[in-house]
């Protein structure tokens, strides 16, 4: 295993095509829609949950009832599609996934050690008939071992084995596996006997796959042959796959980026062990020399060329066959929410969509609710085995490259980065130059210190998820604040793949006395990313806020001064020592709630403060009074705001009316009437 | 030595024989599982096949059977259950933090099934025949064996969804309740479906053992006399028939509130219920052997003292009972 890690936990995350939203859905087609603009800023939601649900049909049901935002992996069964499409408030939205779905056959056993006796086989599978039965149209046939999802590393120039049982029996006769006792099985050429009943193990927790296998058992029996489908438990299945390599064929998925790690753990002979990755048990000089060659080329092209070749070497050989490749299908609140980004193997549910999602109908803000069926275990990056760690660690953990929606390379914490490559002593160094003003979530600017700290601590302690992204590196160099040197012992090309979009960055002030990186488990994770982690109600949520000084985050939603308007003096003529009301109205402009202090000044000096808080948008009347005690025409100013009212001397006033003696007379004699009344009344 | 006495030791003494059977079966039933718990961590290829081995050798999965028996007895008696695979914290964490949801939900679920059961035995034994007997009868065999997870899932559909009466998961809503009340509140609302789906499907056990010992009872010969007396039909069924009625009833009683800390996996998956019973459904879908193994030493003692109690209550409540078996 050259290349564990994260690689098949990643997956979901990294993968991107072409974004699309859907006005209609038309099953058997690719849907239509068009691109959603993105300026990679935000976030520009305030307040992130990943809930916990985790039953299918418990978030399809909450989904659909608007207690969650979004229904991400595994996405909307092809057969409800049509019922959900039929809410307005719901925006399904389909993604190309880079999943890739062979019918994998066991190289190392007789007959499937024959070349020919494989693509046999290969010619009995209706690949467009289970596309049309299975996937209801959402999804299309396969052509090769790198989906056409991996965008440019896909090679369109592989075709595949069409459906022609004509030519399976025709290669199955020129093997000599011919029915030679007319029962309908054609016969093993060695021993004369029936061949056996080959089985096709499945996972037995996915139906469509478990059809699939019947199907081709169906098309299997017109040419003679047995296939029948094995439902297996998902352990005993890794057991009899992985361990003891004891299977015929088996059909599970392989879902990963980028492309070379896919073809070097999964061809590669080194892989051919117990516990190794190379299920088919491929064997193959060639392939090898070829593997090795790819992953030490220092040019992107070369290694597309390799990658290319590979990819029709090995629709010669075929160790498995291509099936089909799935189409996601997301959806989502669009009565709530807006601004979802689709990416490949995610599709909608992915960092760049929680960085720009936010309520509909403002620009930013509101609360976005995403369900996870498998609680994250950890949010450790040390730590992190699986996609749902990372969709979490993803958001509060930055890296210095990332990719971007169309899969290209965008320069993140990194700002910039070069490769020199040293090929007379096979070396390279990467030097990456970063951005100055990214800060740590507890406010301490991020250096490259902290990178220079990461790379050598994932290396020395040899956190396996990182450990073959970092292995080669001898040496890490700081030469100032913002500009970090990689030192490796490779020419390899994906190097800045390796270390630039792989490796989560660690805040070096508090990672550095951490010794047993794969047992610590911060009890508050900090980070640098686009979101702070604030609450982990365990089997409940995970509660993430917007990062507000993210380096990222829009400008135009950092907070505005108040507009004041409308200064209102009431009265403005008054007698010495009578109260005068100073009103003003206060508006937040801006996209953020802001506090701001408003203070009242009379002839120049500061008489009252008030602290006020207003919420985007929200606008109230603050007043002031004040009295004074001397005859004079008074300025007043209020933030900018002018205005001015006149104080004169009491004038000799007239006796006062007695007001109150009036009315308490006037209730006096009405309570003695009441009781006079009464008593007449009673007498009588 | 008084007899009492002595039927206390003698029952002790069974309850220490149980557990120690229960917690060697629930050592090996693990051990004959196919896969290895290992192959889930390097199957999710995180693992490099080296590494797999230190962990095998970490968590004592190299060793012979006996001795990793022996480590395991010892490990338990010293409070220690494992530590869990996936989880990385120690099982008794891992299981306490779940504990108390668990506890309040099915506390009050088989709290309430036993007071409806028991009542609608009664009445329907009592009743015998008529037609509210056969309504009973049937509303309780019928809940009873329907799966409870499609009792669930029609809840959340009717309740949960159509009706919007009731959220769909979890235990608390996402954004939480901000005072503490609220949240009191919020918590009940959420466990009102799962509470209901597990009293409707339990309830049914008490009815037909309630009515069917009091319909035994209310032949005897004691109840003859005693209505001969001249005693109120009331009288009759509360104080000589349902008490005598009660045994077999409290038993069951026992046992299920043994089962308390056992959750209810089904029904916690269906409602995403952060308890026990969704606990022990990850920790087999991840074969998280510690967590089982841990879940089910908590379940079998729990249990095994319930049914401790229930026997001496038993004794208690019959006196019969106590002396018969144990008489020199």
């Amino acid at each position: 295993m050259s290349k564990g890690g994260v690689i098949s936990t990643i997956v979901m995350l990294l993968l991107t095509l072409i974004p699309l939203t859907v006005a209609s859905v038309n099953a058997g087609n690719y849907l239509a829609g068009q691109a959603v603009e993105f300026d990679y800023k935000g976030p520009k939601c305030d307040e992130l949950y990943f809930v916990v649900i985790t039953t299918q049909e418990a978030q399809m049901l909450s989904f659909k009832k608007g207690e969650i935002d979004v229904l991400g992996w595994p996405g909307v069964p092809p057969a409800q599609v049509a019922e959900i499409m039929a809410d307005p408030n719901i925006h399904v939205v389909t993604t190309e996934v880079a999943e890739y779905y062979p019918l994998v056959f066991n190289c190392r056993k007789y007959p499937f050690n024959i070349t020919d006796f494989r693509r046999a086989i290969a010619h009995i599978v209706d690949r467009e008939k289970i596309v049309e039965i299975l996937l209801l149209g959402y999804g299309r046939v396969s052509t090769s071992c790198i989906p056409k999802a991996h965008g440019m590393w896909h090679n369109p120039n592989v075709t595949g084995y069409e459906y022609n049982t004509t030519k399976a029996a025709e290669i199955l006769d020129k093997l000599g596996f011919v029915d030679t006792d007319g029962d309908g099985i054609r016969n093993d050429p060695r021993t004369g006997e029936n061949l056996p009943e080959f089985t096709i193990m499945i996972p037995s927790y996915d139906p469509i796959r478990i059809r699939m296998a019947q199907l081709i058992g169906g098309w299997a029996s017109e040419v003679g042959l047995r296939i029948k489908a094995a439902p297996t438990e998902h352990g005993t299945m890794i057991d009899k796959i992985v361990v003891q390599h004891d299977f015929d064929m088996c059909c599970w998925t392989y879902g990963w980026y980028p492309p070379w790690d896919c073809i070097s753990l999964l061809y590669h002979s080194s892989q051919d062990v117990p516990w190794g990755w190379n299920d088919p048990g491929i064997r193959n000089a060639s392939w090898d020399a070829l593997i090795d060659e790819m992953l030490v080329t220092p040019d992107m092209e070369e290694l597309k060329r390799l990658i290319w070749t590979f990819q029709e070497w090995h629709m010669q050989l075929i160790p498995d066959f291509p099936l089909f490749e799935r189409l996601m299908i997301d959806a989502y609140r669009a009565d709530k929410t807006e601004g979802w980004l689709p990416m490949i193997g995610t599709g909608i549910v992915n960092t760049w969509s929680f960085i720009n999602a936010h309520a509909k109908g403002q620009k930013f803000g509101g609360i976005i609710r995403v369900p996870v069926l498998k609680e994250p275990k950890t949010l450790s990056p040390c730590k992190v085995t699986s996609g749902w760690d990372t969709t979490v660690i993803d958001c509060i953990y930055d890296t210095l490259i990332r990719l971007d929606l169309q899969l290209n390379y965008i320069p993140w914490i990194a700002k910039s980065w070069d490769a020199q490559i040293f090929e007379e002593n096979n070396t390279q160094i990467l030097t990456f130059y970063l951005n100055e003003n990214v800060t740590w979530h507890d406010g301490t600017p991020l250096t490259a210190e902290d990178v220079k700290f990461t790379i050598e601590y994932y290396r020395d302690y040899q956190v396996p998820t990182y450990e073959p992204y970092v292995s080669s590196v001898y040496k890490v160099e700081a030469p100032d604040d913002y500009t970090v040197k990689v030192y490796l012992n490779t020419t390899s090309a994906i190097s800045i793949h390796n270390i630039g979009v792989m490796l989560y960055i660690l805040p070096k002030h508090l990672w550095e006395n951490v010794t047993d990186p794969l047992e610590f488990e911060p009890e508050h994770p900090i980070g640098s990313g686009p979101f702070k982690f604030v609450e982990w109600y365990k089997g409940e949520y995970i509660k993430l806020v917007c990062n507000e000084d993210y380096f990222k985050f829009p400008p135009e939603r950092k907070a505005v001064p108040f507009e004041l308007s409308n200064l209102e003096i009431y009265p403005s003529k008054v007698h010495v020592g009578e109260v005068v009301s100073i009103k003003v109205t206060v508006k937040n402009q801006g996209y953020a709630t802001v506090t701001q202090t408003i203070s009242l000044k009379v002839n120049g000096v500061v008489e009252d403060e008030k602290a006020i808080t207003l919420n985007p948008g929200q606008s109230i009347d603050v007043t002031f009074t004040t009295s004074k005690d001397v005859a004079g025409t008074y300025n007043v100013e209020i933030d900018g705001l002018t205005g001015t009212f006149t104080v004169e001397e009491k004038p000799e006033a007239p006796p006062a009316y007695p007001m109150e003696l009036a009315v308490g007379g006037a209730v006096a004699i009405v309570i003695v009437a009441a009781i006079a009344f009464y008593f007449i009344t009673k007498r009588r | 030595m008084s007899e009492f006495r002595r039927f206390l030791i003698q029952r002790t003494i069974y309850a220490i024989i149980t557990l120690i059977i229960t917690i060697t079966i629930n050592f090996f039933i693990f051990r004959v599982m196919p896969g290895d718990p290992v192959s889930m961590l390097v199957a999710e290829r995180v693992l490099k096949p080296s590494v797999a081995e230190e962990v095998r050798t970490r968590f004592g999965l190299n060793l012979p059977l006996w001795q990793q028996y022996i480590l395991y007895v010892k490990n338990l008696l010293s409070g220690y259950l494992g530590y869990s695979f996936h989880w990385k914290e120690p099982v008794l964490n891992v299981i306490m933090e779940r504990l108390p949801n668990t506890i309040i939900l099915l506390g009050f679920s088989t709290v309430l099934s036993v007071i409806i059961g028991v009542f609608l035995g009664v009445i329907s034994a009592w009743r015998r025949g008529s037609k509210i007997d056969v309504a009973i009868l049937t509303s309780s065999l019928m809940f009873y064996s329907v799966p409870v997870f499609w009792i669930g899932m029609l809840f959340l559909l009717v309740f949960g969804y159509y009706l919007g009466m009731f959220p769909i998961a979890g235990t608390i809503s996402r954004p939480p309740p901000q005072d503490y009340f609220g949240r009191v509140f919020d918590f009940l609302h959420h466990m009102t479906l799962p509470a209901l789906t597990l009293t409707l499907i339990s309830y049914g056990e008490f009815t037909l053992l309630m009515r069917n010992t009091l319909l035994d009872v209310l032949t005897q010969d004691y109840i003859v006399t005693a209505r001969a007396k001249g005693l109120r039909e009331r009288t009759v069924l509360v104080r000589h028939g349902m008490r005598n009625a009660l045994l077999p009833t409290v038993t069951a009683i026992a046992i299920s509130l043994g089962f308390i800390v056992s959750g209810a996996t089904l029904t916690e998956t269906v409602f995403s219920w952060n308890g026990v019973g969704r606990l022990i459904f990850d920790a087999m879908m991840m074969r998280d052997y510690p967590v089982l193994q841990g879940a089910f030493v908590i379940i079998s003692i729990s249990v095994i003292i319930a049914n401790y109690i229930a026997d001496l209550l038993y004794g208690f409540l019959d006196p019969r009972i106590k002396y018969a078996g144990y008489k020199g």
